[in-house]
């Protein structure tokens, strides 16, 4: 498995957070806003001269340093399975409104 | 205010503590103001800068107070915001904990709005959760079976639109009927959420239970060891719900904690990585049961507009564009505003001197009062104005755009993108500028920002300038007749704080407010029509906010300021001038002009002996030996001293110590011949062109302007600042004017 990190990728690219490292603050804080092993996340776009990056998280578009995207390994798209406690797609709750 | 016993309270008279909390981009605001009305406080949490809102109404007889928590994303308190959240859930605040929490997600974006829904559910309190933003939810195709999710989570929850006030009424009753349930219930713990053992599971469950287990052989009662504070007692180190239990608790549940820790880190299940990702997987696998979407996430219209406004080259344009028509709205209208505010002032005053003879009484209302409520009210047009604009781009969700934009640029000065437009609104005013420091969310950030937005070179600087330039610069032409001499130096002192503040932010930055840069983690909210509302309110609240806080410092200190330049002295002869002038003047003006003019230069005379003899003039006098190596005599001093409440002040003052009567402007031919003129005991002239611009550069770096300090003092809730503010800036401007004098006389 390649490591790659949230901030090596591409405008367009879509990637799986496999782990968030750095200090705990900015690792806790990171976490909390969804940033957790076994998400997926998208790169929107940079910012001019080299600002912060535009991600879309849990269908939240969030924006980051490169600082910050570079606490988050991710791997690419490929290759991922939910994790154990997923929920298979016949037992999916539909709504009765 | 002690906690009264939910079960001898009658409901007539008790008023029930709602609080809202949600997610930054929940609308908690809109849904805050369309609950609340009308009846909002604004103030500030004991000890913190964090802004406190309380709105007050009635709901089915009963009265309710409504308490607006920050918008935060977590319970797990990082910045004064989430710590004041938890403080007041809690109610270790200095007030009791709320009767209910309503707690506010973004319909659309459930994944993680809910994470912090989990955390509010282990509070020891009865939780409505209310999905907002329901119409935007399910326009994007995304269905929520509410009845399913309150009985998942065991609480109730409501759909709301506040923005179209769509099922508030329903989240009224709701609030209504859980009240009411929760005071006939026997429990005393009315409710906590049934299913919290569900989300942490595993190792951290069982360490909770055994700190639970030790605090309660230690003696703790109940209330102060409930499953919320034990479970944020272990999973923040170093926060306050920790500090508030090992406080109670002794150093044995501190060593049970660090023991807990390490237990868990054995296991493999860290602080604080643990509860994220078991929220998380319980918050995944709720969703799979009670959440459909319609259509794969497709293009939305946020994405389409974005891919132009958050465009490396053309959304920077953009942005800088808006900016800057902010910027030159706010600088060219508030001038008409301001102007017809002084037409105001002017006509009040007027009105004073025609109903009253002259003396102090009608000295002080027309120099003293009038003056000092001007003082407040000029400022108003420009801080409603800015604010319109901030409410706009906040509310339409281009405001963490413009952030995310300019971050890079504002990295130089060691800030963030939110400072660059109240920066920016500086250059028009420091005094909405400051103001809109509110929107910046670090707090060393937001004081660097509030501590050199004063150096910007504001409007008020702006009459000093032109009034120097015109008396002292040459008209000359530099690079062959291309560049204007006059307007290069007026361009060159409206930068010179710009310049200044870069080195004053990165020393500040270093120094005083120094610390790790704060993660900038920034939410691009979906964009959406702003509110009329909404931005009314908030231009409405800024506007009281500033009359009332700090309007009536500024008042207090014209007042002073009026008193210290009229007293000691005798006014007499002063009092019976005008008397003379304004009955031949309303005699018959023109057939007694050349009578008036004699006994208005006398007057003039008169009003400038009793500035110098008073408390102002003797202190001007006093300083003379300290700004002699700036190149002023005594009468600049005065002058200097004079205009501690506006910069602009100055004009006037000397004015009326050269004999000219203080209604000169910096337009004045009469000034600025008399300043020419002006020379020392020994002949040679005061003003020379080092003498104007060490004048100038004293003015683009000096904090005079009292309206500035008392912004500062109410923004940072404390005096330390606004001090701190005065003796930087009055060092900077001091040495900035000696080396300049200094260095031009040597030319």
């Amino acid at each position: 498995m390649n490591t790659l990190r949230l901030a090596d990728l591409t405008p367009g690219a879509s990637a799986i957070v496999t782990a968030i490292s750095g200090a705990s603050r900015i690792a806790s804080r990171l976490m909390e806003m969804g940033f957790v092993p076994g998400v997926a996340v998208q790169v929107l776009r940079r910012a001019p001269f080299g600002g912060p990056i535009q991600y879309r998280i849990h269908n939240v578009s969030i924006s980051m340093r490169i600082a910050e995207a570079a606490c988050i390994s991710v791997t690419n798209d490929s290759g991922w399975s939910e994790p154990a406690a997923a929920t298979p797609a016949s037992e999916l709750h539909v709504a009765a409104t | 205010m002690t906690v009264p016993s939910p079960s001898i309270r009658p409901a007539t008279t008790h008023t029930a503590r709602i609080a809202l909390i949600g997610n930054p981009n929940t609308g908690k605001s809109t849904l805050f103001n369309a609950l609340s009305g009308l009846r909002v406080r604004t103030g500030n949490y004991p000890g913190v800068t964090v802004e406190k809102r309380v709105g007050r109404t009635q709901w089915a007889g009963r009265n309710i107070e409504l308490i607006d928590l920050p918008g935060t994303y977590s319970l797990s308190p990082k910045s004064p915001d989430e710590m004041v959240a938890v403080q007041v859930l809690t109610g270790c605040c200095d007030e009791p904990k709320p009767d209910l929490i309503i707690c506010i997600c973004n319909a659309s974006a459930l994944d993680r709005n809910l994470y912090l829904a989990t955390q509010v559910l282990e509070v020891d309190c009865p939780v409505i959760l209310c999905l907002n933003m329901w119409d935007a939810a399910v326009h994007s195709g995304i269905k929520v079976d509410t009845e399913s999710l309150s009985r998942e989570l065991g609480v109730r929850v409501v759909a709301t639109s506040a923005t179209r006030r769509e099922g508030l009424e329903q989240l009224k009753a709701a609030v209504v009927e859980s009240l009411a349930k929760a005071e006939t219930s026997e429990n005393k713990s009315p409710q906590s959420f049934p299913n919290a053992s569900r989300i942490l599971n595993g190792p951290v469950a069982v360490e909770i239970e055994r700190l639970e287990e030790l605090l309660s052989t230690l003696g703790i009662p109940a209330a102060k060891r409930s499953p919320f504070l034990v479970t944020r007692s272990l999973l923040d180190p170093e926060g306050s719900v920790e500090c508030l239990l090992t406080n109670d608790a002794g150093p044995q549940y501190r060593s049970a904690l660090e023991e807990s820790r390490r237990v868990l880190a054995a296991a493999g299940d860290e602080i604080p990585g643990v509860e994220a990702t078991q929220r998380y997987r319980f918050i995944k696998q709720l969703l799979s049961r009670v959440q459909t979407r319609s259509t794969a996430p497709s293009v939305t219209l946020t994405d389409r507009i974005d891919s132009v406004l958050t465009h490396r080259v053309f959304g920077f344009l953009i942005c800088l564009a808006v900016l800057m028509f902010v910027f030159s709205t706010i600088y060219w209208f508030s001038q008409p505003i301001s102007e017809g505010v002084e037409g105001l002032l002017g006509w009040a005053s007027s009105q004073v001197s025609d109903s009253m003879a002259p003396g102090p009484l009608r000295s002080l209302l027309t120099e003293g009062i009038v003056a000092g409520v001007g003082s407040v009210i000029v400022f108003l047009p420009q801080i409603c104005l800015l604010f319109l604009f901030i409410g706009l781009l906040e509310d339409c969700g281009y405001m963490a755009r413009a952030a995310f934009m300019m971050d890079r640029l504002m990295g130089l000065l060691g800030l963030s993108g939110r400072s660059f437009l109240p920066l920016m609104s500086s250059f028009a005013c420091a005094v909405p500028g400051i103001m809109a420091t509110r929107v910046i969310d670090d707090r060393r950030d937001r004081f660097v920002t509030i501590l050199i937005a004063p150096l910007m070179s504001c409007s008020a600087r702006l009459p000093v300038y032109v009034l120097m330039i015109g008396a002292f610069i040459p008209d000359a032409n530099l690079l062959g007749g291309l560049l204007p001499l006059r307007a290069v130096v007026l361009f060159a002192m409206s930068t010179l704080g710009l310049v200044v503040a870069v080195p004053v932010a990165l020393i500040l930055r270093k120094t005083l407010l120094r610390g790790e840069p704060s993660p900038f983690l920034l939410e691009l909210p979906d964009y959406r029509m702003p509110s009329a509302r909404i931005v009314l309110m908030r231009v409405w609240e800024s506007g009281m906010a500033f009359v009332v806080r700090a309007g009536t410092l500024i008042f207090a200190t014209s007042v002073i300021v009026w008193a210290a330049g009229s007293f000691p002295g005798s006014h007499v002869r002063q009092y019976e001038l005008t008397a003379k002038i304004e009955s031949l003047q309303a005699e018959d003006e023109e057939s007694n002009a050349a009578a008036i003019e004699e006994l208005s230069a006398e007057l003039n005379l008169q009003n400038s002996q009793l500035l110098q003899g008073s408390i102002l003039g003797q202190a001007g006098k006093a300083i003379e030996p300290f700004v002699k190596p700036l190149g002023w005599d005594w009468r600049i001093g005065i002058g200097v001293i004079a205009s501690f409440p506006a910069r602009e002040v100055v004009i006037a003052t000397m004015g009326t110590i050269y004999s000219l009567g203080g209604d000169v402007d910096e337009e004045n031919d009469g000034l600025r011949d008399t300043l020419r003129a002006a020379t020392w005991p020994d002949g040679t002239p005061v003003f020379s062109v080092p003498v104007a611009m060490s004048i100038m550069v004293f003015f683009a770096l000096c904090a005079q302007c009292v309206s500035t300090l008392m912004v500062i003092r109410r923004e940072t809730n404390s005096w330390r600042w606004p001090v701190f503010s005065f003796v930087y800036m009055t060092v900077l401007a001091y040495v900035g004017a000696f080396l300049t004098y200094q260095i031009g006389r040597m030319f």
